[in-house]
């Protein structure tokens, strides 16, 4: 680890901001321990949380090219390797397959720069913290760098759908069987609980109309995590969290489960470094998750 | 068509328009139909140099008002222009059809009372901004060069403040709302969160309540009605004679001898 | 029910294959989508694709099944064919929203819903539904 910690550009997008700002705080509070700095882009749009699924669709291209752009010349303005750091699994899985798609297509690239008038010229790869810690880091020297004791916690890592699908397009790991997110927690030395409905779908943003149908499908993975012994979740997603989190204040649905706190893996990273969670935005989840931090144990007094 | 003297000289009857007597003179179109004006009009001038009136979409003529944003055409270039007509010059070929004004999406209550934080209230009122497609038109049409995908941008991740410091300079023109694809007002957001900014973002300058105090408490009735009964040469005398903080004073160093008043 | 494939559904299948990328033809109706759709569809995947298979535009583009798909992508991971239901379904979606044709209304929508959804719910709903 060198002295200076490396500067990555980071791209928070809008929910990172607003509603999920604690997972941003405990990303970075995490990062300047682990020796690196989530530099965030000056001028950033929003990148529309949605990649288009059809072919004829351009004009869902634009919002990510723009942000393209502004890494990009960050990167050559400052002769930095053409990184970019996400930490929102919707933002990381739009850019992604932007990124994908302009490599595979240069005319679709030229059609996006001619209507938006910039040269974007396709440098940038998009990386995601995870995938950061797994590459760069290495989960062994992650897993040096703990301080307090986790081997009490019953974590179960559920994935999601973004983090991982389109395999051929994200690259990240298997959408059927992935262990990135195991092999995290395992690095914590939480027990890891794998459990069936780790890549089911939250329900996503069917809970703008079909609030019920997201609340089933939550219950379904929530019960399964339970049921395999899991007393809380991590995830990479502030949708997931707050789909998985939100829900179970429908107590028809969830009559026979008590609440299950939903973290994101930097909240539970955070409490691996022995960290100050206070600004990590813990008291505005559902269900809280501080009585398992204090009945597990959460400060480097523990190990 | 322009009117013209025996010679073949133009004749103005449009309003205060002198042009240069070497002017050449340009043909553009307006409403439809060819005319030739002085090629150091500006749009708004040359349409009144043919005759037309303005009753609507006419403002300041300085550039700061917002009423005559036009859309506009060059002949033989497939791009749509945009400009304010007081401060565009024509140019050969220009295709113009004036509009008055561009139907906009306003939200009809704002309550700056309420203690919803400001992020929320935006959400709540303008819905449609998080329809944004990112994909510039309205940056490009704004003839104030201001981002505005950017400040739209601000208020999507829930920064009123500093989208609407972004957006300060603009002119309300509404040229943005009339290309957004996603029918987004702009400017209409812009206004509603400057005026959420300064009413419940911006710190309440308490110096200046203090002295609305002391104003309502009657503090300076005494002294108002002493200056009322004075003569024309007392007040002269008084206003020659005043002690006033030299101009370089540091702050708070300097005071006036006679301190009653203070 | 009479299966006549009309000859402007037919054209229209074609038309949404060209802007979906998709090849409709490919699938062999093997049904790995709709076992691991989480949408709990009344009419699923493999059927609104059988569907198009036998020329019946209409049956697929009017269900209201299409509007459940929460772009999970588990049908295109694993189709045997590389068909993506999801993208077909979308090109679905996309003929009603581009003919005015949504199905969330900005106005009458829940205010509540604007003020405590994360932004992402709120952007990629309206560009689904809208």
């Amino acid at each position: 680890m060198s002295d200076k910690p490396a500067r990555i550009p980071y791209y928070p997008g809008c929910t990172m901001k607003t509603k999920a700002l604690g997972f941003e705080r405990s990303a970075m509070d995490c990062a300047e321990i682990i020796g690196f700095e989530m530099d965030e882009l000056k001028d950033w749009n929003c990148c529309g949380a949605s990649y288009p699924l059809t072919k004829d669709n351009l004009m869902g291209l634009t919002a990510p090219t723009n942000i393209l752009v502004e890494a990009e010349r960050r990167c050559q303005k400052e002769e930095v390797d053409p990184n970019l750091i996400t930490l929102c699994v919707f933002c990381y899985n739009t850019l992604k397959r932007t990124e994908y798609a302009f490599g595979q297509d240069k005319k679709k690239l030229e059609t996006v720069n001619a209507f938006l008038d910039r040269k974007y010229e396709g440098s940038i790869r998009v990386v995601h913290y995870l995938e950061y810690l797994r590459d760069v880091i290495g989960f062994d020297n992650l897993a040096k760098m703990i301080k307090t004791d986790m081997s009490k916690y019953k974590v179960a890592p559920y994935y999601g759908c973004l983090l991982l699908k389109p395999q051929k397009e994200i690259g990240l790991d298997d959408p059927e069987d992935p262990v990135i997110l195991h092999n995290f927690l395992d690095a914590l030395g939480c027990k890891v609980v794998d459990f069936p409905a780790q890549v089911d779908c939250c329900g996503s943003y069917l809970v703008m109309r079909e609030p019920k149908k997201v609340s089933k499908l939550s219950y379904d993975i929530l019960a399964d995590a339970n049921e395999y012994g899991a007393e809380t979740l991590v995830t990479a997603c502030p949708l997931c969290q707050s789909n998985l989190d939100q829900s179970q204040s429908d107590k028809v649905q969830f009559a026979d489960l008590d609440g299950m706190p939903v973290l994101y893996f930097t909240q539970l990273l955070a409490v691996a470094f022995g960290l100050d969670t206070k600004t990590h935005k813990l008291e505005e989840h559902n269900i809280d998750p501080r009585p398992l931090f204090e009945a597990n144990g959460s400060d480097s007094e523990s190990k | 068509m322009t009117k013209c003297t025996e010679d073949n000289k133009p004749i103005m009857v449009g309003d205060r328009t002198i042009p240069p007597p070497d002017a050449r003179y340009i043909t553009i179109s307006i409403m439809g139909q060819p005319y030739e004006v002085p090629e150091t009009l500006t749009i708004l001038k040359a349409m009144e140099f043919v005759g037309y009136q303005f009753t609507r979409g006419c403002g300041c003529r300085g550039g700061i008002c917002g009423a005559c944003g036009t859309f506009y055409r060059i002949e033989g270039d497939h791009a749509l222009q945009t400009g304010l007509a007081c401060q565009t010059v024509v140019e050969p070929g220009m295709i113009l059809a004036q509009v008055p004004f561009f139907p906009s999406n306003r939200a009809s209550e704002l309550d700056l009372e309420t203690k919803m934080p400001a992020d929320q209230q935006i959400a709540t009122m303008y819905p449609e901004i998080f329809r944004c497609v990112g994909c510039g038109t309205c940056t490009r049409t704004c003839p104030m060069d201001i981002d505005v995908m950017g400040y739209i941008a601000h208020f999507k991740r829930g920064d009123i403040m500093g989208g609407a410091e972004n957006s300060f300079d603009c002119i309300m023109c509404g040229l943005c709302a009339a290309r957004c694809p996603a029918n987004i007002s702009q400017f209409n957001v812009a206004m509603t969160a400057r005026r959420i900014a300064s009413a419940r973002l911006t710190p309440k300058s308490e110096c200046t309540a203090a002295r609305a105090e002391q104003v309502r408490s009657g503090r300076y009735e005494p002294m108002l009605a002493e200056l009322c009964e004075m003569s024309k040469e007392d007040l002269k005398t008084l206003y020659v004679e005043r002690e006033r903080e030299p101009d370089l004073a540091k702050p708070g160093e300097w005071m006036p001898e006679d301190q009653t008043k203070l | 029910m009479l299966i006549n494939p009309v000859e402007k559904d037919q054209k229209r299948i074609r038309e949404l294959e060209l802007a979906t990328g998709e090849t409709i033809s490919d699938c062999y109706q093997c049904g790995k989508c709709t076992a691991g759709c989480p949408a709990s569809m009344d009419m699923p995947p493999s059927v609104i694709i059988q569907y198009l298979k036998l020329g019946q535009f209409d049956m697929a583009k009017n269900a209201e099944s299409i509007w459940s798909c929460m772009a999970c992508l588990t049908c295109s991971e694993r189709c045997p064919k590389n068909v993506s239901p999801a993208a077909i379904i979308e090109g679905l979606k996309n003929l009603h929203l581009r003919d005015m044709d949504p199905r969330v209304n900005l106005e009458t929508m829940d205010r509540d819903f604007l003020a405590r959804s994360p932004q992402m719910a709120i952007i990629s709903g309206f560009r689904k539904f809208i």
